[in-house]
């Protein structure tokens, strides 16, 4: 009987490899080895792909036949009754429904498979319906939303390797002034807020965010309290906020004054004082409550 | 006191409490199955085997049963048809289909050389099936002649005793006991590559005296060596995971613990409760002398009947508590799904189930080759481990789901061979 020579273990005779560690059995020439009986009395038989079970098989075969039947019926009514000009738009959602529902129907998809899925399907949808309409306008705005949509909440749970969490967290920023330029290209024709409003905004919430997170991580020994993080991003939203009232009065009147924001800041100072004062009082209990060896 | 009268249905038995949990959570990568097998080094005839089976299901009439969904409960009742035997398939204790073995919870398997018992844990736990398999081989082997009788409660001179389908955890439940702690979420190995609904075995063959041997080395009995050899391989996996010490979960293995000995009660059903055995890995690196000494005192602890009588306090209380009662099944099952989950795997990053050594009478001595005991893995615990001994032989089996990753077996059969056990390895992973 031969031995693993990673692992040191006995094999079974016959063995051609090392169930552990996968190092082949090397046998001098001439050498037979008794086989011994397998564990089982079958083989390991292959797994099957997808798991497509057979009461899942039979939906899925009279969804596709009930959906060719709808697509050719509802293409024959359109087409044969003078629509042709809109007969793009049930078609492709008849298509596009039997695939997301065959999708769903394959089983085992992960979140970030099937929600991709869906998620591009549905742009496709609003294009086509768009499209036949029109010109494509409002299917643009929608379409960018479902992308921003898409690398915000799919994007943080895939597991590729090189997709770090600094990256997935600087792709989902970039996705946002990517969006937001988008945005006021497909409604004005040309970036008017973006630039005066949107990028100081955007750029101060990343630069203090990741200050903020840097501050953190730089932390050793100490863990981040809940109540440092709430005051810390109540911080950077009411300072954003403020930001956005002070950039948009100065867009729109040319003054620069506050309007709404004004009430605002006052409560969030307020409310700043009041968690400042709860982790002063803790350090200070602290600090009078916790035994220190006499001198 | 309010006392509600129930109306029990004819042909009604009721689950016993440990069992309640199963059918609910049972799916394809959750089967709750385990099997007990036997090789003989005699062909096995198959229809000796049947008749054998039959005269099992007549002596034990709590076997003979099918499960059936109630409006409130899951409930067993007497199964009027044929029983079948089933040829072995590529691997052990997958997803039960009921509707294919006559909706009987128990299935008898046979190879060339082997007979196999597979149950649902809803059914019995593994010594009761272990006592259900002695009593088929002593049948199947008085067919062709030979008298052997082992060494246990069962006899087929003997009609079934009441004890034999009592549930013990009902006479133990005492509602005036506080309830039992859970723990937090514990550390799950969760592997490479893919992973499918096909059991993968590595199967783990030593000597007992050898294992004896490295055991004592550490003031261990066997039981807990293989336990900490099981904790020191979730380590050093951990550790290859490279996440920062203060965030690395707590380890434990869940460890079944026959009750029939500290209660010196018996029953032919479920009548487990489980250890838990760990280490805090946050608090760094331990050594093996260090997860020997945890897991001697912990499993020590583990045994104190006021802590195990919590326990049942407060699996029982459950099932008698009013607003559980009464809800349909339909409701409970997701609840027992998420309970499952909560107190059950994910408190434990492994699990390990040992049935001992089991004594042969004289006779099989010479005619049995081998035992095996396999478990059935789950999703969060892919691996799982049991143990079965049998002459001087002690059997290893991983269950795994796993497609090709086997670094917990490995670790784990690199660690005996350190401790001087020589190990001898087979699997039906396709290395043969």
């Amino acid at each position: 009987m031969a031995y693993c020579v990673r692992c040191g273990v006995q094999l079974a005779g016959g063995s051609k490899r090392c169930p552990l560690c996968d190092t082949p059995v090397l046998l001098p020439d001439g050498f037979i080895e008794e086989i011994e009986r397998p564990l089982f009395s079958k083989p390991l038989e292959r797994a099957q792909k997808g798991g497509l079970s057979k009461a899942r098989k039979g939906i899925l075969e009279l969804m596709i036949a009930l959906g060719v039947v709808a697509f050719i019926s509802v293409g024959l009514a359109l087409g044969l009754s003078g629509h042709r000009d809109i007969v793009l738009i049930p078609l492709v959602a008849i298509v596009v429904s039997l695939v997301s529902l065959s999708y769903v129907l394959m089983g085992r998809q992960t979140y970030v498979a099937q929600s991709t899925v869906h998620l591009t399907l549905s742009a496709v949808l609003l294009i086509v319906i768009d499209g036949t309409l029109g010109r494509i306008s409002w299917s643009l705005i929608a379409t960018f939303s479902i992308a921003l949509f898409w690398v915000l909440w799919v994007i943080p749970f895939m597991k590729h390797p090189e997709l770090s969490l600094p990256r997935k967290l600087a792709t989902s920023m970039a996705a946002v002034l990517f969006y937001l330029g988008g945005l006021n290209r497909v409604l004005d024709g040309k970036f008017t807020w973006f630039v005066p409003i949107a990028l100081p905004l955007w750029s101060f919430t990343v630069t203090a965010t990741v200050v903020l997170l840097t501050s953190f991580a730089a932390r050793r020994g100490r863990t981040v309290t809940i109540t440092e993080l709430v005051l810390s991003t109540l911080f950077i939203v009411f300072l954003a906020l403020t930001g956005l009232d002070l950039l948009q009065n100065h867009y729109r009147n040319g003054a620069w004054a506050l309007r709404w924001s004004a009430p605002l800041l006052i409560g969030a100072a307020v409310l700043l004082v009041v968690l400042l004062a709860y982790v002063l009082s803790l350090r200070v209990r602290r600090y009078f409550t916790s035994s220190r060896t006499p001198r | 006191m309010l006392k509600i009268e129930t109306r029990v249905p004819e042909g009604f038995i009721a689950l016993d409490n440990s069992a309640l949990i199963y059918p609910p959570t049972e799916a394809a990568f959750n089967a709750n199955t385990f099997r007990i097998s036997i090789d003989l080094k005699e062909a096995i005839e198959p229809e000796r085997l049947k008749q054998a089976f039959r005269d099992l299901l007549k002596r034990c009439p709590y076997v003979n049963v099918t499960m059936k969904k109630g409006f409130f409960w899951y409930y067993l009742t007497p199964n009027p048809k044929d029983p079948i035997i089933h040829p072995e398939g590529s691997y052990p204790a997958g997803r039960f289909l009921f509707r294919e073995n006559n909706g009987y919870l128990i299935r008898v398997l046979h190879a060339s050389h082997r007979i196999a018992l597979e149950c649902f844990h809803a059914l019995s736990d593994g010594i009761g099936v272990l006592e259900l398999l002695k009593l088929l081989v002593e049948r199947y082997l008085a067919s062709g002649g030979r008298e052997v009788s082992f060494q246990g409660d069962l006899s087929f001179d003997e009609p079934a005793q009441a004890w034999e389908s009592s549930d013990p955890f009902q006479t133990l439940y005492d509602p005036r006991l506080s309830g039992y702690p859970s723990y937090p979420r514990a550390y799950h190995y969760k592997g490479s590559g893919s992973y499918d609904e096909r059991v993968k075995v590595i199967s783990a063959r030593m000597k007992s005296s050898d294992l004896k041997g490295a055991a004592k080395l550490h003031d261990l009995t066997i039981g807990q060596y293989l336990g900490a050899v099981f904790i020191h391989s979730l380590q050093e996996l951990q550790l290859k995971e490279g996440r920062k010490m203060r965030r690395r979960k707590p380890i434990r293995i869940s460890v079944p613990m026959n009750l029939r000995r500290l209660f010196d009660l018996k029953t032919m059903r479920n009548f487990t409760l489980f250890a838990v055995v760990g280490i805090e890995p946050n608090r760094g690196y331990y050594s093996f002398e260090e997860i020997a000494r945890h897991v001697r005192l912990q499993t020590a602890l583990a045994q104190d009947k006021k802590a195990l009588l919590s326990q049942i306090r407060r699996n029982v209380a459950g099932e008698h508590a009013l607003a559980l009662r009464f809800v349909p099944t339909m409701l409970k099952n997701p609840f027992f799904k998420l309970l499952s989950d909560h107190l059950g795997d994910q408190q434990y990053s492994g699990v390990i189930s040992n049935l001992g050594h089991v004594a042969l009478p004289g006779l099989l001595e010479e005619l049995v080759e081998r035992m095996d005991f396999h478990l059935s893995p789950g999703l969060l615990n892919k691996v799982v481990l049991s143990v079965i001994g049998y002459k001087d032989e002690v059997v290893l089996n991983f269950s795994s789901f796993f497609t090709t990753d086997t670094e917990l077996e490995r670790i784990y059969c690199e660690r005996l061979i350190h401790d001087h056990v020589p190990v001898h390895i087979a699997s039906n992973r396709g290395g043969l």
